[in-house]
């Protein structure tokens, strides 16, 4: 495993844009948020589904969403659904799927959602959140 | 071996008081029958009084039976006045009673006659009795023809009795055998028709005899008759002519008489006028014997017959003189002449010269009294003078027999001592009769040589067939014991058959050809018999069964009765160490022990018991054995037997072991991806704090106070991770342990938290009720885990299928913890679809599956059915609309027992 740092082979990355981590498990969102933002993104956690969709439809700035699948109040998947029919017309967000079930399966309409299990590859990770930065 | 020779015969023993009763009333019967006689002519009478009781000789005692013979017997003294016919009788009943024992009645009292009974006969009646020669010979040929008749006669009524069999309940009533049978049909045979026709033949005889002698008088008293009347006529013309003459003057007796008189008369004199008879006599110095002939209302003019008068003129003379007493007419005047006969007149008028014997001819008035014509002894006199007015009248129309000797009824030997009388009227005198008499002894004794002859032959020829008859009997019942010998004997038939021509009656000819049919086949289904037991010993050492049988007493089992030899190949034991007292019981594994003892209690009739347990090897260490025990249905209260079989099933045991641990892999990989996203969790965690760790520590920020709590987060985390893989325990550990009570309630924790994570990966909940709480079995608690971790992914799995279908209502799988009076409870109920009513059947089939390959081996239901089967307990399933159901009962332990007491 390489360090951010090294394996991104890039300056470090600045954006306005940002990124936002939904996981019911609330202990790890402070290691995501540094994770993440030594990685150079401007983060935002959410341990609720529900309030995650809300702030990516409230705050313009949140390009890519990353969001587990099984948690307590909303399915990962049923929030992504329900994201992408709220979101308004010329605004585009990226998801990206971050869950410890190996057995995940999306239908055709998710096929271009990436899925990462976890424990994650952040290598993979931080270069798929750059790629769509980026573009 | 036929044994029943002689338990024909009661035995000597003690005698119960109703036998002897039963025995004195017999007797008592006997001596009633024993009055009623046969008459065989001549005084020959038989008795039968007898055969009343020796149809019963083979019910009595011998005690019993000599009691009743010597009361029946009573008569013979009654009626003969001594007392040797009846020793005779009663030697005989000793005598049968001891040696019927040995042969048949009828043999044995053949016997008596010869060797006891003759003699003794001889002896009293020849030398005590003092009987002539031919009446002895006579009274013993009849004792003896008597004495077998009344035994034959006997066990003819016992036949007919037995064959008809009225009194069937009361009493043993043994059966004939051959022997007896024969010989008292062959004796019944002689004996019956002769004494039958001797005694209808005897009156004739008898009557043929008294018919000569009869014949014989009457032609005598014809003579006399003549004779009389002939005399009596010419001398009344005579002496009238003599009184015309006037020789004789009335009043005057003439004793110089003319020629023509002085032969036959001593004196002739005319009564004078009005002069009686009586006062004539007395004139004469005598009298006359009859006071009616005395003062005879003598009338010559109307009565002119003459008659005869007997008087008594010797002084002192007991001899009679008779008077020819004559009306006469003379000159108109009537008077008699009376004719004084010299003693010799009128015998010599009616003997017949030339016969030896004595004529024995008397005349009778009834008004004068019976005198002797002829020499006559002492004896006949007697008898013909006592003879009563009544005989007299029946001797004119027929012979009387009149017996010098009384011996009361005995006239068996006195009848030669009898004389025969006829009585004739005289046609000159009729106030006379004349009568003639007989002895009957010539006849008699013709008769009796007849008899005589008859009886002998009689007796010879039952001895002839009576010994043919034995010689028979004896061959018959030599061939029919070995006939029967054989039939009990099947195999030795063809050895000890009896050659065919050696039997000489047909049914037994046919019986023995039945058998030997029958010992062909019997030979044939032995030999198959036996190669059939051979096979199935073969089978029983061989095969790797144990075969042992049990007794069985109030439900228990009791120690084997019998065990096959595969015991030492299978256990190491022989069958003797096998019957020992208490080697099964103390065989069993201790940990199996209560289980077992529960497993074969309350045996019954018709039913199945079976155990699966371990039992310890002769060399110590244990196999597992499953024991299979049904017992014999047997009528109710009968001792009963239960056979059972012992299997080796080690190596099942292993392969089942086996099956356990690929069930429980499949279990695993069922729930992997649920485990696995759970264990991902804190791996996850544990990876970005190593990664921000490392990331700071490369940037040199490492400050202590930041970095500390990221470690204790991660070591939180690492004891997350092995609390979720201590929670997968099952999947490590075998089932080696012993059985111990278990709190259910724990072991349903236990196999929820295993099956959780899945369970919230699929959106299913699992809900617990507890509704009785510390119930405990005793059981593995890793076996019942995997039970329930099969009945969660089942219920999983069937919510899944509907979910697939469209149907997305939450999952959810309730689990109940609960029990009943005997059994711990555990439901676990889903709401998925159910299952097909054609499909529960199946369910707990070994590798019986709905499911597509790969998701299911298809054992997990059958091999939980096996691990709660093998608890004690059952595993049963429900379908409704509203899901599917399983039920696991367990027995309580006693834990639970004591802790709700």
């Amino acid at each position: 495993m390489n360090s951010l740092l090294k394996g991104a082979g890039a300056p470090p990355f600045h954006s306005s844009s940002s990124i936002l981590l939904i996981d019911d498990e609330y202990e790890i969102l402070p290691e995501y948020q540094e994770f993440f933002e030594l990685a150079g993104f401007r983060t935002l956690t959410c341990a609720d589904p529900v309030q995650g969709m809300a702030m990516v439809l409230e705050t313009p700035d949140i390009a890519v969403v990353i969001t587990d699948l099984r948690m307590a109040h909303l399915d990962g998947i049923s929030m992504i659904k329900g994201v992408r029919d709220a979101l308004p017309e010329g605004r585009h967000v990226d998801f990206m799927i971050l869950t410890g079930d190996a057995s995940t399966q999306l239908g055709d309409d998710l096929a271009d959602i990436p899925i990462f299990l976890k424990p994650a590859d952040t290598d993979a990770l931080v270069a798929a959140i750059r790629t769509v930065l980026v573009c | 071996m036929l044994n029943r020779r002689w338990t024909e015969f009661p035995a000597t023993r003690d005698i119960p008081k109703t036998e002897l009763l039963i025995a004195l009333l017999l007797g008592v019967v006997g001596l009633f029958l024993n009055m009623f006689e046969l008459k065989l002519g001549w005084g020959m009478n038989f008795v039968l009084g007898n055969v009343l009781v020796y149809a019963f000789v083979r019910m009595l005692a011998p005690q019993s039976l000599v009691l009743a013979v010597s009361v029946s017997s009573i008569g013979s003294i009654i009626l003969w006045n001594h007392p040797w016919a009846w020793i005779v009788w009663v030697c005989e009943a000793i005598f049968i009673a001891v040696v019927a024992r040995r042969t048949s009645p009828v043999r044995s009292v053949v016997i008596y006659w010869i060797v006891a009974g003759a003699p003794l006969v001889f002896l009293f009646y020849g030398g005590i009795l003092k009987m002539d020669q031919l009446s002895l010979a006579l009274v013993v040929a009849k004792q003896v023809a008597n004495g077998i008749l009344n035994v034959v006669l006997g066990e003819l009524i016992y036949v007919s009795l037995l064959s008809g069999n009225p009194f069937g309940k009361f009493g043993h009533w043994p059966k004939l055998r051959v022997e007896c049978f024969t010989v008292m049909l062959f004796m019944g045979t002689v004996l019956i028709p002769a004494t039958v026709y001797m005694a209808l033949d005897a009156p004739s005889r008898e009557r043929a005899a008294m018919d000569e002698v009869n014949r014989n008088l009457e032609s005598r008293m014809s003579v006399a008759d003549a004779k009389l009347s002939a005399w009596v006529d010419s001398r009344t013309m005579l002496l009238r002519g003599y009184a015309d003459n006037g020789a004789l003057p009335p009043g005057q007796s003439d004793v110089r008489l003319p020629k023509e008189f002085s032969a036959e008369f001593q004196k002739i004199a005319v009564l004078l006028p009005n002069q009686s008879l009586a006062e004539f006599a007395s004139a004469e110095g005598g009298s006359v014997i009859e006071a009616t002939a005395a003062k005879a209302d003598l009338s010559p003019l109307t009565d002119t017959r003459a008659r005869l008068v007997a008087l008594n003129l010797g002084q002192g003379r007991s001899n009679v003189d008779f008077a020819l007493v004559v009306p006469h007419v003379r000159n108109g005047k009537a008077d008699y002449i009376v004719a004084i006969l010299r003693p010799a007149t009128l015998h010599d008028l009616v003997e017949i010269p030339g016969q030896h014997f004595m004529d024995n001819i008397f005349v009778i008035s009834p008004a004068q009294g019976t005198f002797a014509l002829t020499h006559v002894t002492t004896n006949v006199r007697t008898l013909v003078g006592s003879m009563p007015q009544s005989q007299q009248a029946t001797a004119v129309t027929k012979p009387v027999l009149i017996s010098d000797v009384d011996y009361r009824r005995a006239i068996t030997y006195d009848l030669r001592d009898s004389q025969i009388v006829r009585a004739g009227p005289i046609a000159a005198l009729p106030e006379w009769q004349v009568a003639s008499v007989l002895p009957l002894a010539p006849a008699v004794l013709k008769a009796r040589k007849g008899q005589l002859v008859q009886f002998v032959a009689l007796i010879a020829f039952v001895f002839l067939i009576g010994l043919l008859a034995s010689r028979m009997s004896k061959k018959a019942s030599k061939i029919l014991r070995r006939v029967s010998q054989s039939a009990a004997d099947l195999t030795q038939f063809e050895a000890g058959k009896p050659a065919s021509d050696q039997i000489f009656i047909e049914e037994v000819s046919e019986i023995s050809g039945t058998i030997a049919i029958a010992a062909a086949s019997f030979g044939r289904e032995r030999g198959a018999l036996a190669s059939y037991q051979r096979r199935l010993n073969s089978i029983a050492q061989h095969a790797p069964i144990i075969v042992y049988a049990v007794d069985v007493a109030n439900g228990e089992g009791t120690d084997m009765t019998y065990v096959s030899p595969s015991l030492e190949q299978m256990l190491g034991y022989s069958t003797a160490e096998g019957l020992t007292d208490k080697w099964w019981s103390s065989s069993i594994h201790p940990d199996d022990y209560d289980y077992c003892m529960a497993a074969f209690r309350h045996l019954e009739p018709g039913k199945v018991y079976a155990a699966e347990y371990r039992l310890r090897h002769k060399n110590g260490h244990y196999v597992w054995v499953y024991d299979t025990l049904s017992v014999e249905p047997t009528a109710q209260g009968a001792e009963q037997e239960a056979v059972g079989i012992i299997m080796d099933i080690s190596e099942r045991k292993a392969s089942e072991d086996q099956l356990l641990q690929s069930d429980k892999m499949a279990s695993l990989g069922r729930m992997i991806s649920g485990t696995a996203h759970e264990l991902n969790q804190p791996l996850n965690f544990i990876k970005m704090a190593a990664s921000n760790l490392r990331e700071n520590a490369v940037r040199g920020r490492l400050e202590a106070e930041k970095f500390i709590p990221k470690l204790e987060n991660v070591l939180a985390q690492v004891e997350r991770a092995s609390a979720i893989l201590l929670q997968m325990r099952i999947f490590g550990r075998t089932s080696k342990e012993a059985p111990s009570a278990i709190n259910i309630q724990h072991t349903v924790e236990a196999a929820i938290l295993m099956a959780e994570p899945q369970m919230e990966l699929d959106g299913t909940q699992l809900i617990t009720e507890v509704k009785a709480s510390n119930i405990y079995v005793r059981a593995l608690p890793v076996m019942l885990e995997q039970v329930l971790l099969n009945l969660f992914i089942n219920a999983n799995d069937a919510i899944h299928s509907r979910h697939d279908v469209g149907d997305s209502a939450e999952g959810e799988i309730k689990i109940t913890i609960d029990r009943n009076e005997r059994s711990a409870v555990i439901i676990v109920a889903d709401n998925g679809p159910g299952i097909p009513p054609d499909v529960l059947p199946k369910i707990f089939e070994p590798f019986f599956t709905t499911k597509p390959p790969k998701e299911g081996t298809g054992l997990g239901l059958s091999i939980s059915y096996g691990i709660i089967r093998d608890m004690g307990g059952v595993l049963r399933a429900k379908s409704s609309r509203k899901g599917a159901r399983f039920i696991i009962e367990l027995p309580l332990a006693d834990a639970t027992a004591t802790e709700a007491a």
